[in-house]
């Protein structure tokens, strides 16, 4: 399907019922019409028909893409997914485009750590070694490639390094696949986001290429933001799996004050839920890289919301971008056992 | 609206045609007005502002001119005021999540936001009431309510993000309108904004204060009556024990039969919904199970013996049945929707659905669910149907494609015929969602011409300017008649009173007729009518005690008197006019019922009524303490009052001796009161209590006490009128300050307030009865 027969397909489900509102964080810091789910699929139908107005314009760049509304719609419209087809519709940048692009919001980049730090992975990826015009030699035929993204090995590029270490000696089959990963990365939305859709489609197409040679694989991602390739359209074969999913965790050091924003099974941490009873949500792990003022400052304001009510407790994330927006943060990788939680076969 | 708009920005229309017809003078009047009030960063005009404020979760629209935010209600009254003066139609938007359209400029104009209208004006633990703005968000109502150890029954899907204001206008409903009744039984008092920006307070007490209760008119009025600034509501008590039992089924039929077999077993839960099976006209072969949830609350006794009967109701229908706690059935019930509407959308390849509201009496509801079925396959329409099966409330959801070029005009009439029969069953137009402009025109096929006049009438007295919310609710004057039309009501000949178990009514036809023929007729039933006129005897008839607004001698745990109205016919020298019908969730037009409680045949002489009946208790029993100061008899119903005992009724009883005594009862409908009794004995040993069983209310303490005769009374708790207790205990006038009622009652003539009420007479006038 083009990118406007996927926007329309989200779009045609949508009965405006309004049920979104609530699960949404940007209508909950304004609410504002605009600033809902159900506003911006009536203002992308809009735009698919006219290009939209500055106030238009000014609602969709608001949304932080973090599918917090996705679940508790009653017929599964995802306005995540239509505000990225649309973008992929509208908007082509190329290298220099956004390289104007992100000089635009710099205050709004500054003013948010976590914002700045995805700026810099996504160059990271821009900048990387071009890709191998050729599958390199595959070190061992396994059926796990762990995956850390740009953010973490920026964040904690040790960290990385010590759980990758470790997942290999386990011996349970990791594949070490750089050129894979590198195009895996590539192609989980980042790019896409900025508008480098081209770059985006060519790193899914390298990934398809490689997937004849392994056949199956699953991806183990490290960081929140590698999760984001399940809305991609993956080759067969390709499966993604959170890591703490996967691996047994070493939770003992955990202090009991601590919260976490994702479930790790049996921990028996408090959860910090999107809309519990939290006075902000840890959302962001979820977002894009977004270089829209509107959606920048909303990302700012609900971090500051969130380190209060953290009020200096620790978190235990899985996203990367927590590390460098709050105190006494652990990343989950930092947990990981060198034990799966079951024995799984590919 | 907390961006700030640049002056540059605002792209002002003028020059081109307004939807509201208004001229454009006045609305560039009423836009200037507006900048002054509320300041330039919260008043839009662009196309995008009037583009996200002209739908609402219906299929309606309507296109505003100006949307203005305020912040205060002071600005609200300027703005209303201003839109007067200019002669631009205007309403008031919460989150926009109504199904009817209630909230949509029909005729443009301005639309005023109520989001930043959000205070909480008070939280009264003590006395379980909340008074807020109507911005505020149900959801945080129910937290604030939860945390303080009360309950806000009021639960509409949409409660996570809907506004109190917004419930208030559409007498918002849920699943547990089934035990509690919708928002209209919650409010105690609304601050109305009137036409030329003044307010007036219309609460509760009012029909015993020689008043109509014109707070139930306004509330479900669709905001048409004016615009709410703050409300009062009523909490309940919070239930000790809370359990959901989910039963599955195979056939819908089994279904049906369950859930009628446990309402005419005297088992009403505090909510019974139903998610039928899916229904697709051309697969026969789609099988999908019919789920019923039936939420129980109260004393962990009652719920135990209520689980154990709807359990077995369920395996009598060959149904499978869970018991859940309420987290745990919350969460399982949200993933059973979202399964069955996503699979619908997979089996049908219809990806949207429209979902609309209609009433029919519990006991047709196997007859509607052949309706619906009927009418599917006719328009070739998938259809589920998840509802409040309780209350006869049909939510069907057809789906369909909306890239279907006939598919508006397909689901109108698919909803129409299923409306038409509801009608025919003696249902309702909508249970909760409101008429709006969706179902406006049906209208007259659901009310008599009479019946419509009235409502305009108070319309006009309530907006004589018209400009409140126009073209909604209420068909226009000058529209021609449609053909198919409501018949004019005709008086009901007189008769014994008649029951209706599976209905939960009883109809009072003949002015004779005694609350004991009503106990007569009800003999054998699991089914009592909770009303014993405060002061009267099983002598006292029934019409007589609705009229004068008598007060009931139980104020908890069952609904108020008045509410207890479902339907009632009254006839003038004007005509025979008919309001509401038999069924209790009835949000179609104005909710005229209630005024006839206290009508005092100003609204005309009343010849007939609906009751609504509730199950009886299977424990009952009377209590009252020994002799007590004034103050330490105050002192003691407090401490009673807050301590969350399953009591109808509780007060401080001064009798003709000037003796002073604390009383009440103690109810159950499960299990023995005798850990309460208990409980009331520890909580004040030296009261010495004496506790009789027996379920003979007329012979309460109470009810001898206060004799026959108009009750006066003064709007307290028993606890703020320490002074008026001691002064009337010094005359020796019987009296009685009850907690429930927050009302000191004694022997005495009412104070005459109509003479004096523009609002009151002009809407005594609509209803061409006798007047003041």
């Amino acid at each position: 399907m083009s990118w406007i027969e996927d926007v329309r397909a989200e779009l045609r489900r949508c009965t405006s019922c309004g049920l979104c509102l609530s699960a949404c964080p940007t209508f909950d810091l304004r609410r504002a019409e605009g600033d809902s789910p159900r506003g911006r699929v009536h203002l992308i139908g809009d735009a698919l028909l006219a290009p939209p107005d500055r106030t238009a314009a000014a609602h969709l760049a608001g949304c932080l893409e973090c599918g917090a509304c996705h679940d508790v719609c009653p017929t599964g419209v995802r306005v995540a997914i239509a505000q990225r087809a649309h973008r992929g519709a509208t908007r082509r940048h190329d290298r220099a485009a956004f390289d104007r692009h992100v000089a635009t919001p710099h205050a709004e980049l500054a003013a948010d750590p976590g914002a700045g730090l995805s700026v810099r992975a996504a160059r990271d990826l821009l900048d990387g070694e071009a890709p191998p015009g050729s599958l390199p030699p595959l070190v061992a035929r396994g059926w796990l490639l762990p995956v850390a993204g740009p953010m973490l090995r920026r964040a904690a590029p040790d960290l990385v390094a010590r759980a990758v270490a470790r997942l290999c000696a386990n011996g349970s089959s990791v594949v070490d696949d750089p050129g894979l990963s590198a195009d895996l990365e590539r192609a989980s939305g980042l790019l896409h986001d900025l508008g480098l859709c081209a770059e985006h489609e060519a790193a899914l197409s390298r990934v398809e290429a490689a997937m004849r040679a392994h056949g199956t694989l699953t991806v183990v991602a490290l960081d929140a933001s590698v999760l984001r390739l399940r809305d991609q359209p993956l080759p067969d074969g390709l499966r993604v799996v959170a890591a703490h999913e996967l691996f047994l965790l070493e939770t003992g050091a955990i202090p009991d004050d601590a919260v976490q924003d994702v479930s790790l099974g049996r921990t028996a941490l408090p959860e910090l839920t999107r809309f519990g009873t939290t006075p902000a949500t840890h959302l962001a792990a979820a977002a894009p890289v977004l270089l829209a003022a509107p959606a920048l400052d909303a990302l700012r304001r609900l971090v500051i919301d969130q380190r209060a009510w953290l009020a200096g407790r620790p978190l235990i994330t899985t996203d990367a971008r927590a590390l460098v927006r709050f105190p006494h943060v652990v990343h989950v990788t930092a947990l990981l056992g060198d034990r799966l939680r079951t024995e799984r076969t590919p | 609206m907390t961006e700030v708009m640049s002056a540059g920005a605002t792209r002002r229309r003028l020059g081109s045609s307004t939807p509201s017809g208004a001229p454009e003078a006045d609305l560039a009047a009423l836009h200037a007005a507006a900048l002054e009030i509320v300041g330039a960063a919260r008043v839009r005009d662009d196309r995008t502002t009037a583009r996200l404020h002209s739908y609402d979760a219906s299929m309606e629209h309507g296109r505003p001119d100006l949307v203005v935010a305020p912040t205060d209600r002071v600005q609200l009254r300027a703005l209303v005021a201003a839109a007067t003066r200019h002669g631009v139609p205007y309403l008031a938007r919460g989150a926009g999540t109504g199904y009817s359209g209630g909230a949509l400029p029909a005729r443009g104009g301005m639309v005023i936001l109520t989001a930043g209208l959000d205070r909480i004006l008070e939280v009264d633990v003590d006395e379980g009431r909340i008074r807020c703005e109507p911005g505020v968000v149900l959801a945080t109502v129910h937290r604030l309510a939860r945390d303080a150890g009360w309950l806000y029954p009021p639960d509409p899907s949409s409660h996570q993000v809907c506004t109190i204001g917004g419930t208030v206008a559409e007498n918002a409903g849920g699943p547990h309108a089934l035990g509690a009744g919708p928002t209209s039984h919650h409010v105690a008092a609304i601050d109305l904004v009137l036409p030329d920006g003044r307010v007036r307070t219309l609460h509760d007490q009012q029909a015993w204060d020689g008043g109509l209760d014109l707070r139930s008119v306004v509330i479900g009025s669709e905001g048409t009556l004016g615009i709410v600034e703050s409300v009062t509501l009523r909490l309940m008590r919070g239930p000790v024990t809370e359990r959901v039992v989910l039963a599955s089924f195979d056939r819908q039929e089994d279904a049906l039969g369950a859930l009628t077999d446990v309402l005419a077993g005297g088992t009403v839960p505090s909510a019974l919904d139903m998610l039928t099976g899916g229904f697709l006209p051309r697969r026969p072969d789609f099988a999908d199970p019919s789920l019923l949830f039936v939420g129980l609350q109260g004393e962990p006794e009652e719920v135990a013996e209520q689980v154990r009967r709807v359990q077995s109701r369920t395996r009598a229908h060959r149904g499978r049945a869970e018991v859940l706690e309420v987290s745990a059935f919350l969460e399982r019930r949200a993933i059973l929707v979202r399964e069955k509407v996503r699979r619908m959308v997979a089996a049908s390849g219809a990806p949207r659905y429209y979902l609309f509201d209609a009433v029919a009496p519990r006991s047709r509801l196997a007859d509607l669910m052949d309706v619906i079925r009927r009418a599917a396959t006719r328009f070739d329409l998938p259809v589920l149907n998840t509802f409040h099966a309780g209350d006869g409330n049909v939510h069907p959801t057809p789906f369909y494609d909306p890239d279907d070029p006939g598919h508006a005009e397909r689901l109108r009439e698919f909803s129409t015929t299923v409306l038409r029969e509801c009608r025919a069953f003696g249902g309702a137009l909508s249970g909760e969602h409101g008429v709006g402009s969706e179902k406006r025109d049906l209208m007259p096929e659901f009310f008599a011409p009479r019946t419509l006049d009235v409502m305009h009438g108070v319309k006009t007295a309530f907006d004589p300017t018209g400009l409140c919310n126009p073209a909604t609710t209420l068909p226009d004057l000058d529209a021609p008649r449609p053909t198919r039309c409501a018949a004019e009501a005709v008086r009901p000949p007189p008769g014994p009173p008649v029951a209706h178990v599976v209905d939960m009514l009883v109809e009072v036809t003949d002015a004779r007729t005694t609350f004991a023929d009503v106990e007569a007729a009800l003999a054998g039933s699991p089914y009592e009518l909770p009303y014993e006129p405060l002061g009267r005897t099983p002598d006292a008839r029934v019409l007589s005690a609705v009229e004068d607004a008598a007060p009931g001698l139980r104020t908890d745990g069952v609904p108020r008197e008045r509410d207890l109205v479902l339907g009632a016919v009254l006839s003038s020298p004007a005509g025979v006019t008919e309001v509401g019908g038999r069924v209790a969730k009835d949000v179609g037009g104005y909710e005229l019922r209630k005024l006839v409680y206290g009508g005092r045949g100003r609204l005309g002489a009343l010849d007939a009524v609906r009751l609504r009946l509730t199950p009886r208790p299977g424990d009952s029993r009377v209590f009252r303490s020994a002799p007590l100061s004034t103050a330490d008899a105050v002192a003691l119903c407090r401490v009673v009052y807050r301590a969350h005992l399953p009591i109808p009724y509780l007060g401080v009883l001064i009798g003709g001796n000037g003796e002073v005594l604390v009383t009440g009862r103690l109810e159950t409908r499960g299990g023995s009161l005798g850990r309460h009794v208990d409980r009331l004995s520890a909580l004040a040993p030296s009261a010495r209590w004496t506790v009789d069983r027996g379920t003979d209310r007329w012979s309460d303490p109470v009810m001898r006490a206060l004799g026959p005769g108009a009750l006066a009374g003064s709007a307290s708790p028993p606890w703020g009128d320490v002074d008026r207790l001691r002064l009337l205990g010094g005359q020796g006038a019987p009296a009685f300050a009850s907690a429930g009622h927050r009302r000191t009652w004694w022997v005495g003539p009412l104070p005459d307030t109509s003479s004096s009420d523009e609002l009151l007479a002009a809407t005594i006038a609509a209803f061409g009865g006798c007047g003041t």
